[in-house]
């Protein structure tokens, strides 16, 4: 499954569309690491437990974007956009959506 | 480019767990290890209260003084406590040792060692008491707890839980005041075994006062005789088996033999106004 | 004894919440999927640049919202599995539905488009504010794209 954030796919004629497809995911942090965050806060500089939080949930909303993809029968995504919002308290979600697309 | 309309059947962003198994396991989990912390900062603790230095144990006493309304001034009533007790502590031979009793005005019948020495009475107990002697049995039971380094385990207990308690459930919601609640009834609770050495040593002190064991059991039985009122409940949950105690106190008078005679009248500093 | 009625009052919500609120949900999602059928041959894409060589009569900009919030079991889900970590499920359904319900409305919006172009969704959690450890469990979505149609709608400038 290709990805593009484009409105096409360089190199490549899209042939036909299929609509829209999104992915979104909620992933919490457990207290632990909502404690460390806290003596971060402190000193300052990158909460490496958020940012590998993040990049999981980012991944999996991805996944499940290119699965509704695959049930339409599509081979790439063009247009890409994400967006994370926080929807709970130590919570944040995290949302991809685009145009699944068949190119040749 | 052409627009072919497809359907997405399968529901990709939406998990198929049930939620009520999520709530259980999540409950379950949860609760597991709350009671595991919670024995195992048991267990710490009771390593480290046997070494707190007595310096600190005043501090903490001081503390928990507030918690109940102690008035500074002495009243005759204290005095006369004071008095007895002081003639109870003479025996034990802990010199720099310093015990303090208080009568805190309240409906309920207790008593509470707090550490630094202070023995909080609360006058409900006072009240109650039929003779000298029975006063005396309480106040050489809980010198028993202080004896036995009791109180500061039961309290250093009843502390890590409501910290636990406040620090996983937050400290707005009814299910933490619910806990705190129990955990405040719990504070105090000694161990059976642990009630019944410091009823040993109640007995051997009240011995020790009048020659005689009259009026060690009195209280109780009449206490447990009595209608279960709110005044009571909180009395038994924190000196719990009653039934079991009284009986082993008598089997020990019987035992050793000790006498039984006529109970000392209150004297009449100690007959409170209602 | 105060405390105590606390909690039964707190498991009665809860059960009302569960039972309650799924009902609603899943009449909700049926409504969604009807609607979806409905909709089919009008798509929603993110395209940007116009791709299509038709000639556009008209493009209107065209946008749905929804503010979808959760039952109080779901809340008391997400509170506990805030504490443990990893995915929230209960939570998954309200993104899921507040954002299918705003592109519905906003197609709705766009009756007769033959499609809709350069769609872009937002979605923000509405909080209660004053309490600290209050879980935000209200969340508005918004769906809004351009409308492209082949022919002039009538009633329109």
């Amino acid at each position: 499954m290709i990805l593009t954030n484009v409105e096409t796919v360089p190199g490549k004629k899209i042939v036909e569309h299929f609509g829209l497809v999104q992915g979104s995911t909620i992933r919490a942090k457990h207290v632990g690491r909502d404690i460390m965050a806290s003596l971060k806060n402190l000193v300052g500089g990158e909460l490496k437990g958020y940012t590998q939080l993040l990049r999981e949930a980012r991944k999996e909303a991805t996944d499940r974007m290119t699965a509704q993809a695959n049930q339409l029968g599509a081979n790439a995504i063009v247009n890409v956009r994400y967006a994370t919002s926080s929807v709970a308290q130590g919570a944040a979600e995290l949302f991809a959506y685009g145009t699944a697309v068949r190119v040749e | 480019m052409k627009f072919t309309p497809r359907r997405i059947r399968e529901e990709v962003n939406v998990s198929r767990e049930h939620p009520l198994k999520e709530f259980f396991v999540l409950v379950l989990g949860i609760s597991a290890a709350f009671v595991a912390a919670f024995v195992v900062l048991g267990l710490a603790l009771d390593y480290v209260v046997p070494h707190i230095d007595p310096e600190l144990e005043d501090h903490l006493g001081g503390v928990y003084l507030t918690f109940f309304d102690v008035d500074e001034e002495r009243t005759a009533a204290e005095e006369r406590l004071q008095v007895l007790l002081d003639s109870l502590a003479a025996r034990l031979d802990e010199p720099g040792r310093e015990y303090r009793v208080h009568i805190v005005p309240s409906g309920e019948v207790n008593a509470i060692a707090l550490p630094g020495g202070h023995i909080v009475v609360l006058s409900g107990l006072v009240k109650g008491a039929a003779s000298e002697n029975e006063l005396v049995m309480v106040l050489g039971h809980e010198l028993g707890h202080y004896l036995e380094r009791d109180h500061l385990q039961g309290m250093g207990r009843g502390l890590v839980l409501v910290f636990l308690s406040s620090l996983l459930l937050g400290t707005d919601n009814p299910l933490s005041n619910l806990t705190m609640a129990l955990l405040g009834s719990a504070e105090m609770q000694f161990s059976q075994s642990q009630e019944r050495r410091a009823d040993e040593w109640g007995l051997e002190l009240l011995l020790g006062e009048y020659g005689h064991a009259g009026g060690a059991t009195t209280f109780f039985q009449r206490m447990t005789e009595k209608e279960k009122g709110k005044e009571i409940l909180s009395l038994f949950s924190t000196h719990p088996f009653p039934r079991e105690r009284i009986q082993a106190i008598e089997a020990e008078i019987r035992e050793r033999g000790y006498p039984v005679r006529e109970t000392a009248a209150l004297d009449e500093s100690l007959t409170l106004p209602e | 004894m105060g405390n105590f009625i606390d909690l039964i009052i707190f498991f009665c919500l809860i059960a009302l919440g569960y039972f309650a609120g799924s009902r609603a949900e899943r009449k909700h999602y049926r409504s969604i999927r009807e609607r979806e059928e409905k909709f089919l041959t009008q798509p929603a894409v993110t395209f940007g640049k116009f791709q299509g060589q038709e000639e556009v009569a008209e493009a209107r900009l065209v946008a749905g919202s929804a503010v979808i919030s959760v039952d109080y079991f779901k809340r008391l889900l997400a509170g506990l599995r805030a504490l443990v970590g990893g995915r929230i499920k209960s939570y998954e359904s309200l993104l899921d539905r507040a954002r299918r319900e705003a592109i519905l409305r906003m197609k709705e919006q766009a009756a007769g488009a033959d499609a809709v172009v350069n769609l872009r969704i937002e979605t923000t959690s509405i909080s209660k504010g004053s309490r600290r450890k209050n879980t935000v469990s209200t969340v508005e979505a918004l769906a809004y794209g351009t409308a492209l149609y082949r022919r002039s709608q009538p009633g329109h400038s």
